[in-house]
């Protein structure tokens, strides 16, 4: 028991430990000269990830949502030399949508994970989901 | 306690520095006491005592200025390049002391909170003196601003002036759980 404990402990604690440790190596990487998007999309990608957490267990308000959407849509998608051009591809669905700063979609497919209701249409989302 | 007469005092005995240098400091931080009525400035005052203004090379450390906690001294890269507010940089570096301890300053109590510490140094400085230069953190202060969501600015805040970083990690911890 002690040792699933534990195991439960590391989980918990590595998403926090990899952004802190990332930004360092970040920084730490600026300031001597070289560059490292990689580890800042990490970065984003893992910050995404606590925040779409806070959103299903409904701990951020509709105006943090709006302004944290309106905040990240300065860095995503249309300028192809920003650090931000990450590999959509490559992100799992909260994640793509996070960064697509559709957090009303965030929301209700975190709902629909919760529920397994039908509440969000994949299809929909793909073609363009838009906020009600 | 208020505490700009004691601060103006200590400016004025502290043989380091010139009047100019004296009054920039003292402006800037009558705007800290405007801005930010509830923090403590007896950390300050105590700093200003004995205060010294340096320069560094790009040999010695890199960045365009650098508090040094131990020498109590405010270095400036001998190498500015680029356009950099002045006032931005020596507020970050009145925030740094006004938050030190022996050995570190902010929430940097947790060496994982480095980057994130100078990044929310560089924020507040914006906060009270506006940034009319360039800036050497802008990824960094992107995170700390999306991490200020999920973190929550007061914990972020109490965090910084109380040198205890315990709550930011666990607030993001907190947020690793999912339902």
């Amino acid at each position: 028991m002690t040792s699933i404990v534990n195991f439960e402990e590391n989980l918990k604690d590595r998403k926090s430990n990899v952004i802190l440790e990332s930004l360092n190596r970040f920084h730490d990487a600026k300031i001597s000269g070289a560059i490292r998007p990689d580890e800042l999309s990490k970065i984003i990608v893992l910050v995404g990830d606590l925040f779409a957490n806070k959103i299903s267990k409904g701990e951020v308000s509709k105006e943090e949502i709006d302004e944290t959407e309106s905040f990240i849509s300065q860095f995503t998608g249309e300028n192809k030399d920003s650090y931000f051009n990450i590999n959509h591809a490559d992100l799992d669905k909260s994640s793509k949508m996070f960064l697509e700063g559709d957090f009303f979609a965030l929301e209700k497919y975190q709902e629909r994970i919760k529920d397994s209701s039908p509440l969000f249409d994949e299809e929909s989302y793909s073609s363009g989901f838009k906020r009600l | 306690m208020d505490y700009l007469d004691e601060i103006k005092t200590s400016l004025k005995n502290n043989p380091n520095l010139n009047d100019e240098i004296r009054k920039k400091i003292f402006d800037l931080i009558i705007v800290i006491h405007r801005k930010l009525p509830n923090v403590d400035l007896a950390r300050l005052n105590n700093k200003i005592k004995s205060v010294k203004i340096g320069k560094i090379s790009k040999l010695e450390r890199k960045g365009n200025y650098f508090y040094d906690i131990f020498k109590n001294e405010i270095q400036f890269s001998a190498n500015i390049k680029g356009d950099y507010d002045i006032d931005n940089l020596f507020m970050q570096a009145l925030l740094q002391m006004t938050t030190s301890t022996d050995t570190f300053t902010g929430f940097n109590s947790d060496e994982r909170l480095h980057a994130l510490n100078l990044a929310y140094t560089e924020i507040l400085a914006t906060y009270l003196v506006g940034n009319e230069g360039d800036s050497d953190l802008e990824e960094e202060m992107l995170v700390t601003n999306l991490l200020s969501h999920i973190v929550g600015k007061d914990t972020m805040f109490n965090s910084y002036f109380t040198n205890n970083g315990e709550p930011i990690i666990k607030a993001m911890q907190d947020a690793e759980v999912k339902l």
